[in-house]
């Protein structure tokens, strides 16, 4: 027997949470994150007979938020994107973790990412997406996916663990 | 399975590991300390960036607005679907209505005049042709009587006396007393002087079923008519005007 079709109440109780931390780590304030949760909720609304699968609706709903956020900042290219050729070295020895992070830390550090590799980053540490379901969200080829990733955090490594027990010095440079 | 091995796929979420894979990589960082350290650290790295990357402070408001505007919307959207069908019905229902009012519109009209006129003129195109046949034998082109064409059946050469001459054949029938159908007839000949002696002593006659009567052209005194029918006398066959009694 099928279940029986996703409501809005249904809908908006299960990925409310998620969307809007994924909007706020996309976007990097609570203002527009509030703003895409909406569009994103209405635009899912509006085409919720699409939706044959409940459980297809987390990716679903992922992908209009993302595709709504790319709407948005097409025409504002961000200014303080960071190539990753600038990162600098990173030491072969990942460093070791701290205890925790500053979530306001993190996302400074991911406002400095183009989208491209910010995106995979959050899915992968925030929502646990496999690389195959990265790859599908973002309509990319595994292996870009898997690359991007692997760029991505090791920015974020050197980014926010620099200097923390990590006494190495060899370094490499990460190239795009 | 080496370090090197090792070191790439620890890199990889489990998930995404074939499960011969995961099991290869669990048995190698069991017994190798070097990929035990960096297999911690990769998990104690993952732990701290998942644990940051969520801690967005969620605003309280949000879930109750999200709410009201995806209830909003959805009893929009239903209304206007009911608007949507109800336009569709009223749309249906007013073609039908133009349909119907179209078609009783369209409904032929009966003119009972011009019914009666119509059906005339189909009689009287009977006779137009008789009446050019007549003409074109150089005889008059109207009978002696007015014969009503409804019972007309045809014209041409019949044979009286032993010679062909142009005849006009009416045929009528009626049910008899006893409920058998009856057929009589009026054949109108069209006599010459020139064809007949004795043409002058030509007068009416009756025999048991059938009666002759000869009629003379008002002004063509070479021409008579011969009519032989078969009823009691010719009304049958002649055209009665309404009112008329039969």
């Amino acid at each position: 027997m099928s279940a029986p079709p996703l409501g809005v109440r249904d809908l908006i109780d299960a990925h409310y949470e998620a969307l809007y931390r994924y909007a706020y780590r996309l976007a990097g304030n609570s203002a527009d994150a509030e703003d895409l949760t909406q569009d994103t909720f209405s635009k899912a609304i509006s085409r919720l007979s699409q939706l044959r699968d409940r459980d297809s609706a987390k990716p679903w709903l992922f992908r209009i938020l993302r595709n709504a956020y790319l709407h948005r900042v097409r025409d504002e290219r961000r200014k303080k994107i960071v190539p990753l050729e600038a990162i600098g070295d990173l030491a072969e020895e990942p460093p070791e973790a701290p205890p925790e992070v500053d979530s306001a830390t993190l996302q400074e550090a991911l406002n400095e990412l183009d989208e491209t590799f910010r995106t995979p980053l959050i899915l992968f540490y925030f929502e646990d997406f496999s690389y195959r379901d990265i790859a599908e969200q973002m309509d990319l080829p595994i292996g870009t996916v898997m690359s991007r990733l692997a760029r991505a955090k090791g920015y974020l490594k050197t980014k926010l663990f620099a200097g923390i027990g990590s006494n190495s010095t060899t370094k490499r440079r990460v190239t795009p | 399975m080496n370090c090197s091995l090792s070191r790439m796929l620890l890199e990889f979420p489990a998930a995404d590991l074939a499960a011969e894979d995961r099991a290869s990589l669990a048995a190698h960082v069991a017994g190798c300390p070097h990929c035990a350290e960096l297999a911690a650290g990769e998990a104690s790295r993952h732990s701290v960036f998942a644990k940051a990357m969520q801690a967005v402070p969620m605003p309280p408001e949000l879930h109750a607005q999200l709410l009201r505007k995806g209830f909003a919307q959805r009893g929009a959207r239903h209304r206007q679907q009911l608007y949507r069908w109800s336009a569709l019905a009223a749309a249906i229902l007013i073609a039908i209505g133009v349909g119907f009012t179209g078609y009783l519109g369209s409904r032929p009209e009966i003119d009972t005049m011009a019914v009666a006129v119509s059906t005339e003129q189909d009689w009287e195109q009977r006779e137009a042709p008789v009446h050019e046949w007549l003409v074109k034998q150089d005889l008059p082109g109207d009978l002696p009587l007015d014969f009503d064409f409804r019972n007309y059946a045809f014209h041409g050469k019949g044979e009286l006396a032993g010679r062909e001459t142009p005849v006009v054949v009416f045929q009528n029938q009626f049910t008899n007393p006893f409920g058998t159908k009856e057929t009589y007839t009026a054949r109108i000949y069209i006599v010459d002087s020139s064809r007949y002696k004795n043409f002058e002593k030509l007068v009416d006659a009756q025999a048991s079923l059938v009666r002759v009567t000869v009629k003379r052209h008002p002004t063509r005194t070479d021409l008579a008519y011969v009519i032989i029918y078969t009823t009691e006398t010719l009304d049958p066959f002649l055209k009665r005007p309404i009112g008329s009694k039969a």
